[in-house]
């Protein structure tokens, strides 16, 4: 007992921590509010005028399925470069290059948990202030459809939840890479601009043509967007839907393992230089 | 390592950096940007030593000598290329979690308070981290608020607080959670002199009361003379001496300084009569008072006196002791000392 509540102690002062951190960002979060209301409308407008009033598009998407799916996919977007990307975890990279990360490190916290927790309490506060909203906003003004049943309701928020489990491997592992490269900003821009491609969140996978359907298959970042936005959608049933969550859980233990390792590698190369 | 008892071991420390070098010529930047060519530099060149409990050494060297890289190696953030690490009989980077439960870190130029919140966020995070129990937090941070005058600090968030008072908020949270061994990077840096003072009564308590090691480095020498006995001179990632400061005194500065007070005019006459016959000698105006340091030896200042008090108005002269400061410039203007530990 006493050692869960060893474990679960540094963890709770994080996430509690985060919370706060989170909260004092007051403007940040009406930034990115409008960012993803924006970003949620160009799609939306672009998908209405390549639908053209035809019934389907590619014979995969009606009009009503395919802007719910452009919207809800920004609304779980966790890639986009609202106060999480911009504030968080650039944060945690520029750390890494400007040596900050020196006091993460004379912590008695594994930082790989350390970020994990602090993501997780930042999620819960942008999933509050920013998702619900953006949803609202859209569903008031009668363009997006509940989700397709109250049992895929429950499945979307499960898939979400490990939507975030596998963004923080990808977290991790990007701000990691700032060891080799130097330059927070350039790469959560290219992490950006592959998953939202890769992930599902600017094209549905289902439209890609089969090269890149495949490679889209092959990678991460769908278990983000594409397996909740396809759940609240209803398009994954049964064995099917089970299947999906379970490549998410797997995809967040794989870059979870990964992260560990490259660590690992990257511990004894970090070099804090300066006083 | 026999150095068990020891709150600090280290021994035969090597840490090379890789840096990037311009190249020369016209379009240097530009085939720099195509090719980059890097040194390695040795930062740390075989450092050893050991710290017992209790004591507040003080690490001292020039910019760039390898103090930093010292303190962040000995704390278990940066790993060395070679050599061995001993804190408290743990490896710091093996057991990182561990060895982080007993130390404290401040680095002068970097808060370790999280800067959107207020202190007490930082600190009741700290709590949490270190596993504190809420009795003893609370009469911990209420003994750190006195001493460090925090009181109306600890609600207003830290990117608000001027320097020195992020400062104080800064070896609170180092101190929280009872480290046995300290590490202070330029503890006092762009500290006004009374705050610089409050910090030092506060180190000395903590090394009093609770037996703490305390690794100072500081480009700020009253620090060391208040709280060093023993201090630790590297340069170029070498260890030049270790021992007594005292004895670093007594040896290096086997002159005394001469001061004297003096009209405006005899201070250029004296300043003249100085730079003639004791060109290595340093000569300082301190208002109505006149500094020569830097003599030779012991016998120069006897003969700096005397040709001082030949000279017409001249009043009150003292031959004092030679400042730390002026000590330790000598020490690494002659590339250090033969015998390097005491």
């Amino acid at each position: 007992m006493n050692r869960v509540r060893d474990v679960l102690m540094p963890c709770w002062g994080a996430v509690i921590a985060f919370l706060k951190v989170g909260l004092a960002m007051r403007f940040n979060f009406f930034m990115s509010l409008l960012v993803t209301l924006v970003a949620s409308w160009v799609l939306v407008s672009v998908w209405r005028i390549i639908h053209g009033g035809s019934t389907t598009v590619q014979g995969v998407f009606g009009e009503q399925e395919l802007v719910t799916y452009v919207i809800v996919a920004q609304v779980v977007n966790l890639a986009r470069m609202g106060w999480i990307n911009r504030n968080i975890v650039y944060r945690s990279l520029r750390h890494v290059r400007t040596g900050l990360i020196a006091l993460d490190l004379a912590r008695p916290i594994d930082l790989q948990v350390l970020r994990y927790v602090e993501w997780a309490a930042v999620f819960v506060v942008d999933l509050l202030l920013v998702a619900v909203p953006v949803w609202l906003v859209w569903y008031v003004s009668g363009s997006l459809a509940l989700p397709a049943s109250p049992v895929d309701a429950v499945f979307f928020f499960v898939s979400v939840a490990l939507a975030w489990f596998v963004m923080c491997g990808i977290h991790f592992l990007v701000s990691l890479l700032i060891v080799w490269t130097y330059d927070e900003i350039g790469l959560l821009m290219v992490r950006t601009a592959i998953q939202e491609f890769f992930g599902g969140t600017l094209i549905p996978l289902a439209l890609m043509p089969a090269p890149l359907a495949v490679l889209a298959a092959i990678m991460p970042f769908q278990a983000v967007v594409y397996t909740p936005v396809s759940i609240y959608l209803g398009r994954l049933q049964g064995q099917e839907l089970i299947f999906a969550l379970g490549l998410q859980a797997a995809w967040g233990v794989a870059l979870l393992l990964a992260g560990r390792w490259l660590w690992g590698r990257a511990a004894p190369k970090l070099e804090i230089q300066g006083g | 390592m026999e150095s068990d008892s020891q709150a600090i071991a280290v021994r035969n420390l090597i840490k090379t950096y890789r840096v990037e070098q311009r190249r020369e010529g016209r379009l240097g930047w530009l085939r720099s940007f195509v090719t980059p060519n890097y040194q390695y530099i040795r930062a740390l060149d075989g450092i050893s030593f050991t710290i017992p409990p209790g004591e507040v050494v003080g690490l001292l060297g020039p910019n760039g000598a390898g103090k930093s890289t010292t303190v962040k190696i000995v704390a278990g953030i940066m790993y060395p290329n070679e050599g061995e690490v001993r804190v408290l009989a743990r490896d710091p980077h093996r057991q990182r979690i561990q060895n982080a439960r007993e130390i404290g870190v401040l680095f002068g130029q970097r808060s370790q308070l999280i800067d959107e919140l207020p202190a007490i966020d930082s600190f009741q995070y700290l709590r949490a981290v270190y596993r504190i129990p809420q009795s003893e937090f609370q009469q911990r941070l209420d003994e750190l608020t006195e001493v460090l005058e925090l009181g109306p600090l600890l609600g207003q968030p830290v990117r608000t607080l001027s320097s020195g008072q992020r400062t104080r908020c800064d070896v609170a949270a180092t101190f929280l959670h009872r480290p046995r061994v300290v590490f202070l990077d330029e503890p006092t840096v762009g500290l006004d002199v009374e705050a610089k003072q409050s910090i030092r009564r506060f180190i000395a308590s903590m090394r009093d009361l609770h037996g703490v090691a305390v690794i100072l480095t500081t480009h700020d020498l009253a620090d060391i003379e208040e709280l060093c006995e023993r201090v630790i001179l590297i340069d170029k990632g070498r260890v030049v001496y270790d021992g007594s400061l005292r004895r670093l005194i007594n040896r290096f500065a086997a002159s005394k300084a001469v001061q004297v007070e003096a009209s405006a005019s005899a201070q250029q006459m004296i300043k003249q009569t100085v730079q003639t016959h004791w060109p290595d000698a340093t000569v300082e105006l301190l208002g109505s008072m006149i500094r020569v340091s830097g003599l030779a030896d012991a016998g120069g200042a006897t003969d700096v006196a005397r040709a001082l008090l030949s000279l017409s108005e001249v009043g009150n002269l003292t031959i004092t002791e030679p400042r730390v400061e002026e000590v330790i410039r000598n020490v690494f203007r002659e590339g250090g000392i033969d015998e390097p530990s005491a």
